[in-house]
């Protein structure tokens, strides 16, 4: 038998054999993925707003809060202020001597021969500091005029009232007295305060 | 639609279709998602910003029935020192309530003064503070036996009264008379540098402040049903 096949399907209108088209297959892939970017650009977008709302809600909020917020905090600036003018007057209390006690305590320190006859306070560098300093001048009597001196001196630097206020005690003079035939002695005393801070 | 047979023509609209996507894929990415991201991005910092904010500020306005407390109890201590403690002018000049008051606690010591002058303002501190000093110069007599308690008395009754006053150069010398010693010292009290301060701690007026704390997001919802 020579050659009869006859092809009676041409090969352009030919069917694939499998049961699912190949340009099927491409169309609904094609279709899917479309469908999934515009799912997945859909569901961003949404995503992006939900966040902005989100961003929106709180500034909403903290608008309605910060004027409370401002408002403590002017309180607080204010007593900050407050608080500074109550320690600066504070502070002028604390840098005063309570003289009145103090020269109570002094008389008490005084040995009894000692003749107190100046008694001289000054304040110094008054800045941020008050720094008191007291002269004192006085006449020793009795035995031994120059141990009463030293009496008087020890007592200035480690009496009660004096040992936390005083910062140095100094002789600054002790002599005879011109044309007394006894062993008294003229003396002057230099006091020098612990500066006190305002 | 059929491609045209001529492999030219199929080349140019095969060339012309990649274009047109290639321009829409460009287009889907600079025009949509970029700009989105973006957004997104400065969303959540924004987010991120005011969340801190919020919680800074909760706990600020925590702090407000504290602060008001304290607001209220430095000014009234303030009002209180004001009151009492720091001289004030009267006719502009301090001078007169400095004097009648130094003659009245002299009067309740049983001193006898020879003088009362003033010294002025001073400027008490290098720091710059809102006080400053108005001093007098005070002279008396120590007299007798008692002399010295009379001038104890005296400072116990300046420094008593008022805390913040202060006695300095003291000084106590003899006289001619030889039952009594000559007494100098100076007496400051603090004044305001600048008297309108005063109006910093008036009395708090009863106004309705907004600063509760935050309710909580139940309590707003049962307020609003």
């Amino acid at each position: 038998m020579k050659n009869l096949r006859v092809d009676l399907i041409l090969e352009t209108e030919m069917r694939s054999p499998s049961p699912i088209s190949l340009k099927l297959a491409v169309r609904a892939v094609g279709f899917s993925l479309l469908a999934a970017i515009i799912l997945g650009t859909l569901a961003f977008v949404l995503q992006v707003r939900r966040i902005k709302n989100e961003k929106i809600r709180l500034q909403t909020e903290f608008v309605r809060l910060e004027p409370k917020q401002q408002k403590v905090k002017d309180f607080q600036k204010e007593n900050g202020g407050n608080q500074k003018l109550l320690d600066e007057i504070i502070g002028w209390n604390k840098a005063r001597i309570c003289w009145s006690q103090h020269m109570a305590d002094f008389r008490a320190i005084v040995p009894e021969n000692i003749q107190i006859t100046s008694f001289r306070i000054d304040e110094t560098n008054p800045g941020t500091t008050r720094a008191f300093q007291l002269a004192l001048m006085g006449r020793a009597e009795g035995e031994n005029p120059t141990g009463l001196v030293d009496s008087l001196l020890t007592a200035l630097q480690k009496g009660a009232g004096f040992s936390n206020l005083v910062a140095s005690v100094a002789v600054q003079s002790i002599a005879t007295i011109p044309g007394d035939n006894k062993p008294h002695r003229l003396f002057t005393i230099d006091v020098r305060y612990v500066a006190r801070s305002y | 639609m059929k491609l045209p047979k001529d492999k030219k023509k199929q080349l140019q609209i095969l060339a012309v279709a990649v274009t047109v996507v290639v321009a829409a894929i460009y287009a889907f990415f600079a025009f949509l998602i970029m700009p989105l991201t973006s957004d997104k991005k400065t969303y959540k910092a924004d987010i991120a910003t005011y969340s801190t904010k919020i919680t800074e500020a909760g706990k600020k306005i925590q702090e407000a029935n504290s602060a008001k407390e304290k607001r209220k109890e430095l000014r009234a201590h303030l009002r209180n020192i004001d009151d009492q403690y720091i001289l004030k002018a009267e006719f502009n000049n301090y001078e007169i309530k400095a004097r009648e008051y130094i003659e009245k606690v002299a009067a309740t010591a049983n001193m006898t003064l020879d003088s009362i002058s003033p010294v002025g303002e001073v400027t008490v501190s290098d720091q710059g503070g809102q006080f400053r000093s108005y001093v007098m110069y005070v002279s008396g007599r120590l007299s007798g036996l008692h002399g010295y308690d009379t001038m104890t008395n005296l400072f116990w009754l300046i420094e008593n009264n008022n805390p913040y006053m202060s006695i300095s150069k003291v000084s106590i010398s003899p006289s001619a008379d030889p039952i009594s010693q000559g007494l100098t010292f100076t007496v400051a009290w603090p004044i305001w540098a600048n008297p309108a301060i005063a109006t910093n701690f008036l009395p708090v007026t009863e106004e309705v402040e907004e600063t509760n704390a935050p309710a909580s997001l139940a309590e707003r919802r049962r307020k609003r049903s």
